[in-house]
């Protein structure tokens, strides 16, 4: 209770000594902290949860589109009647692209009493669990690809980053002959590889040549050159967007006409789908949810109106897996709320303990987080299910008729060996 | 091996980047004196501007090069009006960390207007494939890149050979002082190079941008990779940066496709760099080598009561504040302990390293492995990790015996990002992605658990940080301490007392290294899991400038410097403040880092001190003189000791400088009591000849001895040991030193043991009775406590030859010391010279060109034209030799050298 005092103190010097800066800044009228007001639909204490996302970066890329996308989807929720009438109140914090910010946003959370927490973050996502875990309070990760994400006991991952990687070697070994996996040089390079070779051996085949970048690569001509050195019919891309948006101009220039096979946001973006047509045309990928352009997001994007002009990154799968996140915490509050009881953390991680089917509105396959996933490495891997996209006259199409196939068992199978 | 070809054409492409990013460099390094470090980001600037015109507002694409080219060309002309004249005066440090003010302002701006996300951007070069036979493949847009990186370093070249631009700018770069009364203004060369290496700047970036796409920061770490190129021509030659950053650019290329080590491609600019640094570098400086000016100094003083007031406070605050503000000050704490490394290293040794963080990651590793792999208690996996740090340090300390400033600088960035990219991100040694678990922290049974007990692990930093800055304001105080001042100011000076330069810098770096791997174990202790790819080597950039900020010759500027690291007590208050506009921040604290800078380079801490003093004055307060550290003198025991007898003998001296004979076959004998002079006109040798017995340049042919012990090969410092001492014709004092500390520094006993027992008790042992017969003698006592840079010209000569004579030498060699005295002041000083002579039993060398002086103090006069010995012998008989009236007038006029009163009196001696 103490911070709280010294942060309404803080606040109230920041209302007069920020003037001049708020004056010139944001036009953000979202503000920072504390959307989702009570309105006449809603009344009480109000839920809270937070959102924790690098809302700002110097050196790395910014999602500042969470935090109101979060808000905006709360309004709604508030709008029909919140929480068993109750507000959904959304804290923020920024992580600034910052390893330790991992670790104030969590603590900050913990003090602001929070019932989840919704986590986007580059770095530092080992730091989040401890603190989440002393506290109990359940987070979720935008896009689970760190190992204490698939294993604390407070995570529930609606969007496991971790599965993307498998299937998309998965989907690889389907389809392709000689692959040749591209990634870059990092701590996670052999915990990319073993993920990889789990999809390939899930497939019945053998890992794929792997060609690691390395850090902080300026000219990625050689770097093409030898992903196509032994002529490869699929290039399967484990990089960012940053990255693809460099290494693809490149891979155009090798004269490389395989197939680009991969997850969404490794093979593709909005972004690059929109510079290299020619190259992405019949490439393959998995996804956790819907093709950004597809109906099932037409709520979505109607709620979001105006939205993704303002904000860079918009579609991509980290703001996409955030409000998923979104959706399955406000499903299991209204879950904990028709049991009669409080919504707080330790309400929360009993409801997830105990539904077998979290809705997200059906942009995911119902997810049952009542059981661990039996697979040692990865037991926090509730959701198996990923669709498959193909690219075609520079547009998404689900094929495999559209459906969600669960992959759980196919992967449980290597990943036990 | 024709893939081995394939690739080499491959790397020509990035070589080609790195010349055009080192040429800019360059330029402005020869016109200003400043190592860019915003050098990216004002070519980053460029190339944004450039794309948003041509693609965004659909402007031609070379109207848009053009506005790009100008607007950087304008960048580095403001970069150097605005921010580089005011701190013209400055220490290179200051300038450097300018530089870093600069680059974050840019980069917040850029990433303020157009977003930190990566922008695409279409190449306009043809990027069409030609076929060189075989497979062997290159892109058109390739070689237009290295064909214009080829152009430019012709270009430049015959821009600073042979045009009047270039002539002046060479000579401004040599001695400004010199080309600007031969008509060249070096503010106007330093903009126009300025202007010049920025537009080179803006054309590099709008270049590449195709290739390695538009985001905030990539063009700095381009820059960084440029530099070992730029070294390697030694910031002079660009075709020879060309040919370096090419062959940097293919050896990169063909290590990362060939050898299946993780960072190993990254780091061979960096290999190279110490390599070349290795091979190329100097031992000592030569004559003309001054080290540049460091920020002030404290005097390391301990006032008890303020101890342990400030940490009683901050033991409350740890206490009572929320988590987060614990969390902060924790994170303060640790930065702390890595700024004071630099105080250290930078601040009292001179040493600049842009390495600390990266060993403070590499002490945080080697205790974290420990602790994970061997179950090994946190206390003594802390002290291994302590005590592993500091060979390490010592190995960076190789570099640096051959390097300094600006050099120093770079092969130190060099080797903390080959740690970087071979230690923290290779998978193997790091832990992976899982990063390294470690055990909960505890002390004595005591928990740390950073998670559960976050107070008491912040008072555990508090502890670690209290008792490190007591032991380095120790060592300040102490003998190490003004050893390593000296050295930081003069090391010629320095190993002229017989201070051990090369084991005093490998000291400085060990210690340093010692303390930062402190920090970088608290650091990383407030995580169970570590992942240690967040020590990044940029932010050992960042830390020197915060060191900086707060004050990096003082034992509190640490403290106040690492409240700006991110997520410490700087960026909490940011938070708390103005959580709305945090996008702001950024760009604002490069400016505030600039500004400050301006307004004050020394640091926050001589910032406050001053003000404090002057408050105190205002309110008639005592306040304690600042006094140089351990600086009591009573008087004490004049007594004159006579020296130890001992004679030096030349005999067949000689030394070349390439194909010039400078000293040819010089022989001569000073016995004890006696003063010989060396004479000669301007150029004769006497000063090398000086340099010789002192070890300052080897002898060729000859041998050199000091009462039968052959030195000839020996150091300068073991010379000086042996019991030869000099002054120098440029005093060389130490000037960021009192008087007295100049004279201590000069007796200190050598004592190995002071090294470990300087950090945790100081002695300051009483002056020997001949430095307190000098300080009279030479009068001194009034100006112990004074700067040595306060001095008026005359008292600084005295200060110059009681130093040297502090170091009781049996034989003493003075380097013109009547220099600019006036006739009463020689006279004075002749006389003293004589007594040193006559009472104290001193061998004098004496080199002068007052013949007066020469006259009537010495025994014997050798004379030297253009290095060879013309006559020897007593000075009356000197004086009529006609070979010597010819060499110093050239036509026999019987009054070239003056007799001095008592003149003959010598010829008996």
């Amino acid at each position: 209770m103490g911070g709280a005092k010294l942060r309404r103190g803080a606040a109230a010097l920041a209302l007069v000594a920020a003037l001049g800066m708020t004056a010139c800044g944001s036009d953000d009228d979202d503000g920072g902290g504390g959307g989702g007001a009570s309105n006449g639909a809603t009344s009480g204490e109000p839920i809270k949860i937070a959102v924790i996302a690098d809302v700002t970066s110097q050196t790395g890329v910014a999602y500042p589109g969470i935090p109101p996308m979060i808000e905006r989807a709360a309004e709604e929720v508030n709008a029909a009647g919140g929480i068993d009438g109750r507000p959904i109140e959304i804290t923020e914090c920024d992580l600034q692209n910052l390893p330790d910010q991992a670790v104030r946003c969590a603590r900050q959370a913990v003090e602001d009493g929070v019932a989840a927490a919704l986590v986007q973050v580059a770095f530092g996502a080992a730091k989040v669990p401890p603190i989440f875990e002393e506290a109990g309070i359940p987070y979720l990760p935008a896009f689970a690809f760190e190992a204490a994400d698939m294993q604390s006991e407070v995570s529930y991952p609606m969007v496991p980053g971790v599965l993307t990687q498998i299937a998309a070697s998965y989907l690889a070994g389907q389809h392709c002959e000689n692959p040749v996996l591209l990634t870059f040089e990092s701590p996670s390079l052999d915990y990319t590889k073993e993920l990889s070779s789990m999809g390939f051996a899930a497939a019945g085949k053998e890992p794929a040549k792997v060609v690691a970048a390395p850090l902080d690569t300026k000219d990625w001509a050689p770097i093409a050159a030898e992903v196509t050195a032994d002529d490869p019919d699929c290039v399967v891309p484990y990089i960012n967007e940053a990255l693809t948006l460099a290494f693809y101009p490149a891979l155009q220039q090798t004269g490389f006409d395989g197939k680009l096979v991969g997850y969404q946001g490794g093979v593709y973006t909005e972004k690059t789908l929109n510079e290299f047509p020619d190259l992405l045309e019949g490439a393959l990928a998995v996804d956790m949810s819907y093709p950004f352009d597809h109906e099932q997001w037409d709520d979505y994007n109607e709620t979001m109106a105006g939205l993704e002009e303002e904000y860079p990154a918009f579609t991509s799968s980290l703001v996409k897996g955030s409000y998923l996140n979104f959706l399955a915490v406000v499903d299991a509050a209204r879950r904990a709320a028709e049991d009669g009881k409080d919504v707080t953390g330790e309400t929360m991680l009993e409801t997830f303990a105990s539904t077998t089917d979290i809705d997200t509105g059906g942009l995911l396959a119902p997810v049952d987080t009542s059981t661990e996933w039996d697979v040692e490495r990865f037991p926090r891997m509730f959701n198996t299910s990923v669709l498959v996209e193909e690219i075609k006259d520079g547009q998404v199409t689900l094929i495999e008729d559209g459906e969600f196939q669960d992959l759980g068992d196919e992967i449980a199978a290597v990943a036990n060996q | 091996m024709e893939e081995v070809v394939q690739f080499a054409l491959l790397g020509l492409g990035l070589g080609a980047l790195y010349s055009l990013a080192a040429h800019g460099l360059m330029i402005i390094y020869r016109g200003s004196g400043v190592l860019n470090f915003a050098q990216g980001a004002i070519g980053m600037v460029a190339a944004y501007l450039c794309w948003d015109l041509a693609f965004e507002q659909g402007l031609p694409w070379a109207l848009a090069v053009v506005v790009g080219v100008a607007a950087s060309a304008a960048l580095g002309v403001l970069t150097h009006v605005l921010v580089m004249r005011p701190l013209r005066r400055a220490s290179s440090l200051a300038r450097i960390v300018a530089t870093l003010g600069v680059l974050i302002l840019l980069q917040g701006l850029v990433v303020l207007q157009y977003g930190s996300d990566v922008i695409p951007v279409r190449s306009t070069l043809p990027t069409d494939i030609i076929s060189l036979g075989g497979d062997l493949t290159i892109t058109v847009d390739r070689v237009i890149l290295v064909s214009l990186a080829g152009l430019l370093a012709v270009g430049l070249w015959w821009l600073y050979r042979f045009t009047p631009f270039g002539l002046g700018t060479s000579a401004v770069a040599e001695n400004q002082l010199v080309a600007s009364t031969l008509g060249w203004s070096p503010d106007r060369i330093a903009i126009l190079n300025w202007a010049l290496g920025s537009a080179l700047a803006g054309v590099a970036a709008i270049l590449v941008s195709p290739i390695v796409q538009l985001q905030a920061g990539t063009m700095t770490t381009l820059v960084i990779a440029a530099l070992a190129a730029a070294l390697i021509g030694g910031f002079r030659s660009f075709p020879i940066v060309f040919a370096a950053a090419l062959a940097i650019g293919i050896a990169q290329t063909e290590v990362t496709r060939f050898v299946d080590l993780p960072g190993l491609g990254q780091s061979v600019p960096f290999a190279v760099i110490v390599a070349v640094m290795i091979l190329r570098g100097q031992s000592l400086p030569t004559r003309d080598f001054f080290l540049q000016r460091l920020p002030a100094v404290g005097t390391g003083t301990v006032r008890p009561g303020l101890v342990v007031f400030g940490v009683a406070v901050g033991a409350v605050a740890m206490t009572v504040v929320p988590v987060v503000w614990q969390d902060a000050l924790t994170i303060t704490l640790g930065f702390a302990l890595v700024l004071l490394s630099i105080v250290v290293l930078t601040g009292y040794a001179g040493q600049i390293s842009l390495a600390q963080f990266a060993i403070a990651g590499l002490g945080a590793w080697i205790a974290a492995r420990l602790d994970a792999t061997l179950d090994v208690p946190f206390l003594l996996a802390v002290l291994i990790g302590v005590a592993a740090a500091l060979p390490i340090g010592v190995l960076f300390a190789l570099p640096a015996v051959r390097a300094r400033g600006l050099s120093l600088a770079v092969v130190t960035l060099g080797l903390g990002t080959a740690i970087e990219l071979m230690v923290f991100n290779s998978p193997s040694l790091s832990g992976g992605v899982l990063g390294t678990d470690v055990h909960v922290p505890s002390l004595f049974g005591l928990s740390l658990d950073p998670i559960v007990h976050p107070g008491r692990y912040g008072l555990f930093a508090l502890a670690v940080f209290a008792l490190a800055a007591l032991a380095v304001a120790n060592l300040r105080r102490g003998r190490t301490g003004r050893r390593m001042l000296a050295m930081r100011t003069n090391e010629r000076a320095a190993a002229a007392l017989g201070i051990n330069v090369p084991a005093m810098k490998a000291y400085a770096f060990g210690l340093s290294a010692s303390v930062a791997a402190l920090g970088g174990i608290v650091l990383a202790y407030r995580n169970d899991t570590i992942i240690f790819s967040e020590f990044t080597n940029f932010i050992s950039i960042e830390t020197v400038a915060w060191a900086v900020i707060g004050g990096v010759g003082f034992v509190f500027g640490p403290v106040l410097g690492a409240t700006l690291a991110p997520s410490a007590l700087g960026t909490e208050i940011g938070n708390t403040l103005f959580s709305n506009v945090t996008e702001y921040v950024v760009p604002l604290s490069g400016l505030i880092l600039i500004l400050f800078l301006i307004q004050n380079e020394a640091g926050l801490v001589k910032q406050n001190i001053d003000q404090l003093h002057h408050l105190a004055r205002k309110l008639r307060i005592p306040w304690p003189a600042p006094t140089g550290a351990g600086a009591t003198y009573d008087g004490g025991d004049a007594r004159i000791e006579r020296a130890a007898p001992k004679r030096l003998e030349l005999a067949g001296v000689t030394v070349r400088f390439g194909g010039v004979v400078a000293v040819d076959d010089l022989s001569l004998a000073v016995d004890p009591g006696r003063i010989v002079g060396l004479i000669g006109p301007n150029g004769a040798g006497k000063t090398t000849a000086i340099d010789a017995v002192t070890g300052f340049v080897p002898a060729a042919e000859g041998s050199i001895t000091i009462d039968d012990e052959d030195v000839t090969r020996m150091s300068a410092a073991r010379r000086a040991r042996s019991g030869a001492s000099r002054s120098f014709q440029s005093l060389e004092l130490f000037e960021d030193m009192t008087v007295l500390d100049n004279l201590r520094t000069a007796s200190d006993p050598f004592d190995r043991a002071s090294y470990v027992s300087d950090l945790v008790r100081p002695v300051t042992p009483p002056l020997p009775p001949p430095v307190v017969a000098a300080i009279q003698e030479f009068q001194l006592g009034d100006d112990l406590d004074r700067l040595a840079s306060d001095l008026p010209y005359g008292r600084r000569r005295l200060v110059a030859i009681a130093r040297a004579v502090a170091t009781r030498p049996s034989v003493l060699l003075l380097d013109e010391p009547a220099a600019g005295l006036g006739e009463t002041e020689s006279a004075e000083l002749a006389r003293l010279v004589r007594r040193l002579a006559d009472e104290w039993g001193i061998g004098i060398l004496l080199v002068e060109h007052d013949m007066a002086f020469v006259m009537s103090v010495c025994d014997e006069l050798v004379v030297l034209d253009f290095g060879r010995t013309i006559a020897s012998g007593p000075p009356a008989a000197v004086r009529e030799d006609p070979s010597v009236i010819a060499a110093y007038l050239g036509d026999g006029d019987d009054d070239a050298v003056p007799a001095a009163a008592g003149t003959n009196d010598r010829e008996d001696r």
